[in-house]
């Protein structure tokens, strides 16, 4: 601890700390322009300056570390003076046309100014004259408003880990661009607007909307991923107009990605359901409330009567909040009595649960976004974290510039490898045979506490199971080289602390269950804690949606799962999606049409007119999660409110009083009045699971690949998720379609040439399931032999090449291409 | 009682004197009221603050930038300014109103313009039934402009009344910056 005097005032702070830091820990404002918290000292913008005792030259506070003793004075007329002739200097240039400028209101330069800033100039002003770059799909730089302070370049390529932005030339006519002056390709997560004191980057969608001090913010919290971000939304007269992040805020601390930043439009998308609809001879018909919940209670008293109750179910949803699913749950339980339920969760989250289950006896995982910090060696499998989990992304980032090894093995060029410490190029889905051999080369370099360890359950075959993944071999499946294999092995098993992530979810098909098994393998031989392995839940309440018991072992033993009951047909007669779009986002969507038309009954419950919705027999229209009240749980197991902030359109009502009412026409009184009955009805029935358990089990996992290619289908194809996009609910969002709105196939050069396929040419694409048509993206990122694409676009239709894989193995899938010419 | 004062009482006298002055009063003095709005009282003190206008530069065209600052500073929080992104990424004005009946007539969005484009006129006969057509839409303001601040009236307007802001600026068309700033007492 350093003892120091800030403008009269005692202060202890920890040593080594800065200066401006230990004036803002003890609430004394040093103004600043270049500074920020998640970035180094940078020192650019002079208006930190403090006197310090005997000392005869002024500091910068920014880049001052402090001392003991120190006597520093942060507001004397020396410093005024001081900071006076730096803003005039900076305003030489500036264009002060804050009229125009979208940032007045809440510039940084513009309370400086009126702070410090005197009204008359001793220079001749020169003004820089450039037009504003309005290339970009989202971002806009104005380049005569930037004062050069490096903040949006440093967080680009410091924090964010894309460099994407740079100063460009000297001394006047510098200006931040991106290199050779193109448009800005890059995240987009708009991190670069939130830090700029300027009006030079501005957030295009948002661009004249509103000035500042129209707006009224509300935080809220992000529907897409598992992060949980809290979003400052601001609104003006019941529109949500843009949404930010703000310093210090929530979960995320400020951070966003482009998907909160940009996305929120998705409420305003052109199809959203104001009426429920009922189909009569094959069209919908606008109904009423009172018509459509008699017809679809009328109908499934039918289905109950005739066939059982067993014969419904229900597919609830990550998109909608805690209260949603568990009334959800409330209805299927006690309105029909079934426990037929389950989400999306099946093909990810509740995987892992599952295996982690298996492994360490926890019925829930949650983990802890700064877990990456502060690690020795952080290996990441075959997993994109930065696209799926932007934020934890960025811990991972941020554990590497600070000193962690990075070790990421994966089948394609991400973030997260061109960051990396090794980069283990593998082939795509063979993670498990991957760990499979760097647990052999563990063993047999007795690199693990072989006393205590040899005494978990599960072992001895565990060991056996491993005989046959010689480095050799294992080479040969993943494409790693022996060497990296066993220097790798070696890092992670000789690291003093460790964290091993990857992901599972229904948008990746080259991981599952087995993955997660092999994982917990490795921890566990390693003596580690289940901590060690951090695997998100991948949607904003996938989480939440578990907990709530939407799943199908929470209730009986025979209950049908997602696989039954969508896969399956004759398995059900009625079923009730809630907020969950199947045709478009779970595997071989043609089996689950044929499915969903072969049922008697099918109520569709969302906030626009999806694919399956378009198969319903009865479409309701719900609020969206800016429009009613509720909480998510994110992956971290953080129970988080989300607020109702602008009015729901139409006729449409929450989840949870939709299933309310149903139940009513049902002539069940549910006793549950309002969103409050809710929440208390939910800390009454759900228990909190244990965290923590001594349980340790080995389970043998033995690599299966999914299809392999053949002759027919010579290429392996892998989804993966695209940075701008979540789910199939963000391709509803017109910012975010500015970057990318529709699926395309990247596929390597080599192959490219092979199957004469060309960038932007279209192809078909074949597997065993199904034909599409898709633009191709011939790239160096992905290698040879595989072919990627992601399914969020329902146009894409790519999930009618997919299969689900149900044993836990991954399912990659076979396919062909060919060109299509014209 | 006096004869005089008896006389006086029976045949009413008093009364008959306040009749009569009662009668010249009423028919043959004139009314000290006018009889708005038959009669209109031909009256305006310059600079008067009334019915809004939008100001119209040389070319005809609309002032205002959107800037919003007029908004901001309305006491009563009658404005309301809506704009978005022109063609050629300008910003453009779509809508500028003012909900009179709230306005107090402070002046003081005048005085927060940065581009003089907001004024108020000297007319401020606009009572009417319906309570819609207090609401001033951008084109009743800007025709408002053209109705009362018609020629040489609208180029004095803000040399007579208000502090010629627009002459601190200098810089770009349509650009607000300023230049130089009197401070009191500091020649
Ligand atoms: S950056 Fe700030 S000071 Fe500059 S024009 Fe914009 S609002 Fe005004
Ligand atoms: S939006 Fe993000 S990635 Fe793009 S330039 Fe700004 S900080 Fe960099
Ligand atoms: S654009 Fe903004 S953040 Fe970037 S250097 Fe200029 S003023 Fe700083
Ligand atoms: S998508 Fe995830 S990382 Fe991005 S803002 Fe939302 S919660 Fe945060
Ligand atoms: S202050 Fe002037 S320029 Fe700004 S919005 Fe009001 S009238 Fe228009
Ligand atoms: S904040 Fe210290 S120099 Fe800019």
């Amino acid at each position: 601890m350093v003892e120091l005097t800030i403008d009269g005032k005692k202060v202890s702070v920890e040593d080594g700390i800065t200066i401006l830091k230990a004036a803002q820990m003890n609430g004394i404002k040093i103004p600043n322009m270049c500074y920020d918290k998640r970035l180094r000292p940078y020192g650019a913008c002079r208006l930190c300056v403090v006197e310090a005792e005997k000392q005869p030259r002024l500091l910068a506070s920014c880049s001052t570390p402090v001392a003991p003793g120190m006597v520093i004075l942060t507001d004397t007329p020396k410093l005024r003076k001081v900071r006076q002739t730096v803003l005039e200097l900076m305003l030489i240039h500036h264009p002060l046309d804050c009229p125009i400028c979208d940032k007045a209101g809440e510039c940084d330069l513009q309370d400086v100014a009126y702070e410090y800033g005197k009204p008359e100039g001793r220079f001749i002003r020169h003004r820089k004259a450039m037009p504003p770059d309005v290339r970009g799909p989202l971002v806009e730089l104005t380049a005569n408003r930037c004062i050069l302070c490096g903040k949006c370049v440093r967080i680009c390529s410091e924090h964010q880990g894309r460099g994407a932005l740079g100063l460009i030339g000297r001394g006047f006519p510098t200006v931040v661009q991106p290199a050779f002056g193109e448009i800005l390709e890059c995240d987009y997560c708009g991190q670069c607007i939130d830090i700029c004191p300027t009006g030079a980057l501005l957030s295009k969608p948002f661009k004249f909307q509103a000035r500042a001090w129209f707006l009224e913010e509300k935080d809220t919290i992000c529907p897409f991923c598992g992060c949980g971000c809290t979003l400052t939304l601001g609104t003006r007269e019941g529109n949500v107009l843009r949404s930010r992040g703000k310093e210090d805020n929530g979960r995320s601390e400020g951070n966003l990605c482009g998907r909160g930043r940009f996305g929120f439009d998705y409420i305003y998308s052109d199809n959203r359901l104001k009426t429920p609809l009922i189909r009569k001879n094959g069209a919908f018909v606008q109904a009423t409330w009172d018509e459509a919940l008699m017809h679809i209670s009328d109908s499934l008293k039918y289905i109950i009567n005739s066939y059982g109750k067993d014969s419904v179910g229900a597919i609830g949803s990550h998109r909608c909040t805690n209260e949603d699913n568990f009334m959800l749950r409330k209805f299927m339980v006690s309105v029909i009595g079934s426990h037929n339920m389950d989400s999306s969760a099946a093909f990810g989250y509740s995987k892992v649960q599952k295996a982690l289950d298996m492994a360490f006896g926890l019925k829930t995982h949650s983990i802890n976004m700064k877990s990456p910090l502060g690690k020795d060696v952080i290996f990441i499998l075959e997993s994109d974290i930065s696209i799926t989990h932007p934020v934890f992304g960025l811990n991972i980032l941020q554990a590497k510039r600070e000193g962690s090894q990075l070790i990421v093995a994966d089948s394609r060029d991400t973030k997260l490898t061109r960051h990396s410490s090794n980069y283990l190029k593998m082939r795509q889905g063979t993670s498990v045979a991957l760990l499979n051999g760097m647990m052999k080369i563990i063993l047999d370099k007795g690199l693990f506490n072989r006393e205590i360890v040899s005494k978990t359950q599960g072992f001895t075959e565990f060991e056996t199971s491993l005989a046959e993944y010689t480095p050799g071999k294992v080479s040969k499946m993943t494409g790693i080289s022996e060497e990296e294999l066993v220097s790798t092995a070696e890092t992670i098993a000789k690291a003093k602390n460790r964290m091993i992530s990857l992901t599972v979810s229904a948008t990746e098909n080259t991981k599952g269950m087995d993955t997660v098994l092999a994982a917990s393998n490795l921890v566990i031989l390693l003596g580690e804690d289940i901590d060690a392995l951090q695997i998100p839940a991948e949607y904003a309440n996938t989480y939440g949606t578990y907990k709530m018991g939407i799943r199908p072992d929470a209730g009986k033993t025979d209950v049908k799962d997602i696989f039954d009951m969508l896969y399956e047909t004759n398995s059900l007669n009625a079923l009730y999606i809630m907020g969950e779009d199947p045709v478009s986002t779970f595997p071989y969507n043609s089996k689950i049409m044929r499915t969903l038309k072969s049922l008697e009954l099918l109520v569709v419950q969302d906030i626009a007119l999806t694919e399956t919705a378009k198969l319903a027999h009865v479409v309701l229209p719900a609020s969206s999660w800016a429009e009613k009240d509720g909480t998510f749980v994110n992956a971290e197991g953080i129970e988080q409110k989300i607020h109702r902030i602008v009015d729901a359109p139409g006729q449409s009502l929450p989840d949870w009083q939709i299933l309310r009412n149903l139940s009513l026409s049902m002539g069940k009184e549910i006793a549950i009045r309002n969103i409050e009955g809710v929440s208390e009805e939910i800390k009454k029935t759900i228990r909190e699971d244990q965290k923590t358990s001594d349980k340790r089990v080995f389970n043998t996992v033995s690599y299966s690949a999914g299809e392999e290619p053949d002759m027919e289908y010579p290429l392996s194809l892998v989804t993966r998720d695209v940075l701008q996009h979540s789910g199939s609910m963000s391709t509803r969002s017109k910012a975010l379609d500015l970057v990318v709105s529709e699926a395309f196939l990247e596929i390597n050069e080599d192959d490219a040439r092979k199957f004469g396929i060309s960038d932007n040419s279209h192809v078909k694409i074949t597997s065993r399931r199904g034909t599409i048509y898709l633009k191709a993206k011939v790239t160096d990122t992905v290698q040879p032999g595989t072919v990627f694409t992601s399914m969020h676009f329902p146009h894409g239709r790519v999930n009618a090449l997919t299969y689900p894989s149900e044993n836990g193995a991954a399912g990659t899938d076979a396919v062909k291409i060919e060109s299509v010419k014209g | 009682m006096t004869t005089g004062k008896f006389i006086r009482t029976i045949f009413f006298i008093e009364m008959l004197k306040g009749m009569a002055f009662t009668l010249k009063t009423f028919f043959f003095t004139p009314p000290v009221t006018r009889r708005y709005p038959k009669k209109v009282r031909v009256y305006s003190q310059p600079g008067f603050r009334g019915l809004h206008a939008l100001a119209k530069n040389e070319e005809g065209k609309m002032k205002c930038v959107g800037c919003g600052l007029c908004g901001a500073y309305c006491p009563s929080q009658c404005i309301y300014i809506y704009t978005t992104e022109g063609e050629d990424h300008n910003k453009v004005v779509d809508r500028y109103e003012i909900e009179t009946p709230r306005c107090i007539y402070c002046g003081f969005c005048v005085e927060a313009c940065p581009f003089g484009a907001i004024t108020l006129s000297e007319h401020y006969e606009y009572s009417t039934y319906s309570r819609d057509s207090l609401y001033m839409t951008k084109e009743n303001l800007l025709d408002n402009w053209d109705k009362y601040f018609a020629g040489e009236k609208g180029k004095r307007y803000f040399k007579d009344f208000w502090r010629p802001k627009s002459e601190d600026f200098n810089g770009y068309e349509n650009q607000a910056m300023f230049n130089k700033v009197k401070i009191k007492g500091k020649e």
